[in-house]
Formats: C-alpha cells, sequence, structure tokens
C-alpha cells in the first residue's frame, strides 16, 4: 500500500456518508451562546487584572519576555570564525512554488529563481550541497512518482535532470565527504546517487527504514551511520562503509519501545554517535538518548531526557563536549564525557513549541526557531536571550547558519495586506530574514516567491 | 444577521462537509463527527470577528477542529471500542467492510499519528503545515508519518490489493495473528 492507494482508501472510507443535519444553523447558534460567554468571562477577568494591578508591583521583563527588533542583546561577534567550505558564497532556498533562489551571503539579495523541471513538480522538502560547493541536491515529493533529487549547477544556476524514486517518501540527503556518493535515505530504503553519472541505486542489506531515515557521517567520511525504524518498532542504527557501500554492523538501540528514533549525530572525535529516542505521546523522562560506543559497535545506556514534549532535535556543539537534544518546549544538554543529562534549559513560555534548533559555528550561541521568533541560548552560561522577533512574521519553518556563522537565515511569510472596494485582501509572501549573530538583530526580508522549505550553503 | 454573520454562514455551508469528513476519518464515526464540525464552527463563529484574514480561516477552522479532537481524546482514550481483530475481508470489498477494515486501522493508531495520516493524506496539508497545526517539528511529522504507514500497510495491505478470496482467508488470519501479538 503506498500513498496514492492510502488517499483512495481514506476517499472511499467516507462514502456513503449520511445527510448534512442542520451543522450550519446549530454552529450559529451555539457560537452566539460561545460568545456571549467569552465576553461575560472577559469582562470578568478585565475586572480582576485591574485589581491586581492596583497591588503588584508591575513585572519586570526578563529572558523571553521582550522584545522589538531594537532591543539591545549582549553577545560579542565570534572571535574564531571557521573558514567557509570552498566558494560557500550563496545560500540557496528552495521554495514551494517549486523554485530555488540563490541569495548571496555577501549582499543579502535575491538572485533569479532557478526552476526544478516543470515535468516533475514535486514539493520540495530538503537540501545537501555537496563539499566542493559545485552542487546542491535539491530533494521533492511528487505525489504521482514518489522522491525526487533534482541537481542543481551552481556555477551556471541551472537544474539537471531530476531522478526519481518511485514510491518513496524521502526522509534525509546527506553528500559523501569525499562528493562521489549522495545518500538518500527514505522509507523504502537507502539509495546512493552517483554524483559523476546522477544516477541512482538501492543499497544493499539496508532493508526498510521504516520511520528512521536520519543519517550522520562518520568524521574521517568512511562509514554512514543511518537509522532504521523498522515496522514494528526494531530500531537500528546500520553502520555502512562508503568505500564498497557494505553494511559493516547493525546496532540495536535499547530504548523505550513507544519512541521513535528521530536523530542521529556523531562526536567531532568519532568515539560516539546520540540517537534522540522521541516519544510523542510521552510523559517526561519517557524519551531519551542513546549513546553509542563507536569503538565497539555498542549502544550504552539510554540517557533519559526529563524535558516534557517529544524530544527530536539533536546538535553536538563543535568542541565536541556537549550535546543538545531539543524537545518542544526545552533544550537538554547531554556532557559528553559522562553521557548524563544537564539541567533542562526551559525556552520562555510564550515561545510556543520549538521548530528547530543549530548552534553557530563558534559554539557560542545556540539558536532555537519558534513559531514566535528566534530564541538565541549562551552556551557558556546556558542563558536564554530575549527572543528576537521579526516583524510582520506569521510562520516560521526554516532556520540556517551561514559557514562564515555571521548571519543565521531564517525561513519565513509575510502577509501584505490592502484594501480593495471596502474588502480586506491579504497575500502570503515567502521569503527570508537574515538575523546578524554579532547583534542578534534582524535584517530586511527577503522575498523568494513562495514559502521557503530548505536552505543549503554552496557556491 | 449582520454581514459577519451573512459571510459566516457562507464559510460554513462551504466547508461543513469537508470538516464533517476529516472528523469522521478522526474519531470514526458520523454522529461524533457531525458534533465535532459543530462544535468546530461554533468556535470558529465565536472568534470570526477577530479572524480579520479570510484567507486564515480554513487553517483556523482545521486547528481547532484538531484541538477538539485531540482534547476530546485526552478526556476518554479512546474514542471507540478496539476489538482486536480486523473484520472479514471479502474480495469484492464493498463499501461498509472497506470502510470498517479502514477505520479499524486508524483506529489502532494514538491520536496524533492518526491526526498526522489524516491531515497529510487525506486533507492535503504539507509536512510543515501538519507542523504548525499540530505544534511540533517537521522532521516529527514525517517520522510520524512513516511509521503510521507502516503501521496501516501492515493491517491494510489485503484491503489495498484485494486478493483473490483464497489469498484473502490465509491474509486475514495473518492479520489476526498479527493483531493479538501486537
Amino acid at each position: 500500500m503506498d500513498e496514492l492507494s492510502l488517499r483512495a482508501l481514506l476517499e472511499r472510507a467516507t462514502s456513503p456518508e449520511p445527510p448534512l443535519g442542520q451543522i450550519v444553523s446549530n454552529s450559529l447558534r451555539a457560537g452566539r451562546k460561545l460568545r456571549r460567554r467569552r465576553r461575560a468571562t472577559g469582562a470578568a477577568l478585565s475586572a480582576a487584572a485591574v485589581v491586581v494591578a492596583g497591588t503588584v508591583p508591575a513585572l519586570t521583563s526578563g529572558p523571553g519576555h521582550t522584545s522589538g527588533p531594537g532591543h539591545k542583546v549582549i553577545e560579542p561577534a565570534p572571535v574564531v570564525v571557521p573558514a567557509p567550505p570552498a566558494g560557500a558564497a550563496t545560500a540557496y532556498v528552495a521554495t514551494s512554488a517549486n523554485t530555488v533562489v540563490p541569495i548571496s551571503l555577501a549582499t543579502n539579495t535575491a538572485g533569479p529563481p532557478i526552476r526544478v523541471p516543470e515535468e516533475l513538480p514535486a514539493s520540495l522538502d530538503m537540501a545537501a550541497a555537496a563539499p566542493d560547493g559545485r552542487t546542491v541536491y535539491e530533494v521533492g515529493m511528487n505525489p504521482d512518482v514518489g522522491a525526487t533529487v533534482t541537481p542543481i549547477d551552481t556555477a551556471t544556476k541551472t537544474a539537471g535532470p531530476t531522478i526519481t524514486l518511485r514510491h518513496d517518501e524521502p526522509t534525509g540527503i546527506a553528500v559523501a565527504p569525499n562528493g562521489k556518493t549522495a545518500y538518500l535515505s527514505a522509507s523504502g530504503g537507502l539509495f546512493r546517487i552517483s554524483t559523476a553519472t546522477n544516477t541512482a541505486s538501492k543499497a544493499p542489506d539496508c532493508g526498510r527504514l521504516g520511520c528512521g531515515g536520519a543519517m550522520a557521517f562518520s568524521p574521517n567520511g568512511k562509514a554512514l551511520y543511518v537509522i532504521s525504524g523498522g515496522a514494528r518498532g526494531a530500531k537500528t542504527v546500520i553502520v555502512m562503509r562508503t568505500v564498497g557501500n557494505t553494511v559493516l554492523a547493525s546496532i540495536k538501540i535499547p530504548a523505550n519501545s513507544p519512541g521513535i528514533p528521530f536523530n542521529i549525530g556523531i562526536t567531532p572525535n568519532g568515539k560516539t554517535a546520540y540517537v534522540v529516542d522521541g516519544n510523542w505521546e510521552a510523559k517526561p523522562g519517557e524519551n531519551s538518548v542513546v549513546p553509542i560506543d563507536l569503538a565497539t559497535n555498542t549502544a550504552l545506556t539510554p540517557i533519559k531526557i526529563m524535558a516534557p514534549g517529544s524530544a527530536d532535535g539533536l546538535v553536538i556543539a563543535p568542541d565536541g563536549r556537549t550535546a543538545y537534544v531539543l524537545s518542544s518546549r526545552a533544550v537538554t544538554p547531554i556532557d559528553v564525557a559522562t553521557n548524563r543529562a544537564e539541567p533542562t534549559i526551559n525556552l520562555p513560555a510564550t515561545a510556543g513549541y520549538a521548530y528547530r534548533m543549530a548552534i553557530a559555528p563558534s559554539g557560542k550561541t545556540l539558536y532555537v526557531l519558534t513559531p514566535r521568533g528566534l530564541v538565541p541560548i549562551t552556551t557558556s552560561s546556558r542563558t536564554v536571550l530575549p527572543r528576537i522577533n521579526v516583524p510582520k512574521l506569521d510562520l516560521f519553518t526554516q532556520l540556517a547558519i551561514s559557514p562564515d556563522g555571521r548571519t543565521v537565515y531564517v525561513g519565513a511569510r509575510i502577509t501584505l495586506t490592502r484594501m480593495h472596494h471596502g474588502h480586506r485582501l491579504s497575500k502570503f509572501v515567502g521569503g527570508v530574514v537574515p538575523i546578524s549573530t554579532a547583534t542578534n538583530t534582524a535584517g530586511g526580508f527577503i522575498n523568494v516567491g513562495g514559502a521557503p522549505v530548505a536552505i543549503t550553503f554552496a557556491g | 444577521m449582520t454581514m459577519a454573520d451573512d459571510e459566516f454562514v457562507q464559510f460554513a455551508e462551504a466547508v461543513a462537509p469537508r470538516l464533517r469528513r476529516t472528523a469522521f476519518l478522526l474519531c470514526g464515526d458520523w454522529h461524533t463527527a457531525e458534533d465535532l464540525a459543530q462544535t468546530t464552527l461554533a468556535k470558529v463563529f465565536a472568534s470570526w470577528r477577530r479572524i480579520s484574514r479570510r484567507d486564515a480561516v480554513n487553517a483556523y477552522a482545521m486547528r481547532t477542529l484538531l484541538n477538539t479532537y485531540l482534547s476530546e481524546n485526552r478526556k476518554k482514550r479512546p474514542g471507540e471500542l478496539l476489538t482486536g481483530r480486523l473484520p472479514e475481508q471479502p474480495a469484492d470489498l464493498p463499501s461498509p467492510e472497506l470502510r470498517m477494515a479502514v477505520l479499524a486501522a486508524l483506529a489502532k493508531l494514538p491520536p496524533k499519528a492518526r491526526a498526522v495520516v489524516v491531515l497529510r493524506y487525506w486533507a492535503d496539508q504539507s509536512v510543515i503545515q501538519t507542523a504548525a497545526l499540530l505544534g511540533c517539528t517537521p522532521g516529527n511529522v514525517k517520522s510520524q508519518s512513516a511509521r503510521a504507514l507502516d503501521k496501516l500497510r501492515l493491517l491494510l495491505d489485503d484491503v489495498a490489493t484485494e486478493p483473490s478470496p483464497a489469498a484473502a482467508s490465509t491474509h486475514v488470519t495473518d492479520n489476526e495473528k498479527k493483531a493479538r501479538h501486537g
């Protein structure tokens, strides 16, 4: 059963349907009642608020209770800035309009959109750049075909012929450090794409990856670690030699059974891998992170994550001392030396559920993206800095830090509204907002047309 | 009725059928689906004047429906009786049996995973839209979809491939075994 027949089954499951009752008139009546009740409660609450405000001093704004774009944040510019990969001068933003828009990192201006071949319209989803910066691989999903991979030549800014993988939902893409192979993980298995010929072949012995698919390379690039989710909860990490593409080992994850292995990261010294095993319906403590000793390829005792909500994000600090695990409303640092969870860093209650997390190349600041703004966290003191609001944004989806560490790019949509014959007309425009890491302030909105779905850096 | 009320009635008449169908896939019975759709529309009406952007109303209604469904499920979970065995599936699969099989399979998913399947494969929401509606990360949505699809595949393969009567009976036995042994 693939996605297409599931849709057909769902469609058929809703028919025949009984005649529609008086839903509209009933909801109008119930809605009026609800509105009256809300008004009554609202009046009572604001009366109470007046009393409280008269007796209690006003709250001072602490971290997370701010902020406008003009606020000051004490965060010195990174001292050590690692060199960007060869020729990384451009951010490539994939959009929901089936285009890829190059943005110059120097000037923050958008170039002409690169159109992904029309004959295979796919909702673009994620991207990865080759280490030499010459090619960006854009991954999409075409409802009639399956996963698609479109190489973009960064020198000519043109899209190459699209590679298709029938009936597979893509879950991850990574390009080997030697640049010879791109790996695409999909629900049906692991696929290798030869970057020389742009042809795909299924990696043998990997089996279905199910709800897995997260991947990480060893620092020397000789091994690829792929999470397999298994159909019945058999969670493993598959270790594959990148030369010869043979499976070296399959490491069982002995975690809580309802968890989903969302993410994998490897310490820069190549000694330990961490797998985030999260559970959406979990109580605090039911999520865990499983450390894996890569010398012996064995899973160690899982580390419990006490933060509420599903743990799913993971970044490892560039110095390799700390792994940060993102839950719905908190970040849990893990001490790599002892494999112990350190005190939870709670995100501001007003920020909403966290979407994504990234760490600056200097390792000094961790950035967490939430629907209401970007939350910077100073890693040395574990201090949550004031949320960076960007005016008029109503949806944040993407987060990427430029290789030089100077700019955080946040994907966003703005709503343009105008009055027309007394009616308010509004439309969405997608783009990215650059945020300076030196000052933690947002720059101007860069229009890319459709909603931004992936941001990658290359030549 | 005011102009805003008229606008709401127009909107409600347009979305009510689909909203009720989405609710049906979430909860599994038409009466509850009608209640869910009605409660959703009542909540939308109560906030109608605040929702100034009319193009956001659909998303607002969908989010309200989900919140209503998920909070109902928190109170009393699960909403339907689980029988532990799938209904028999004859080869020609007339609609009632098909519906029972699909609903029985959906009922085996946890509420949020069921919401992910309905949103992505029925309500045509993208990964990012689903994440925004459910308040979680896009990665979480993808993993949940993959896991839910695997489970549904296991439960529904016989239905999807519509086997011969002989094959159908063996598959039902296999599925019963899987259902019993988890």
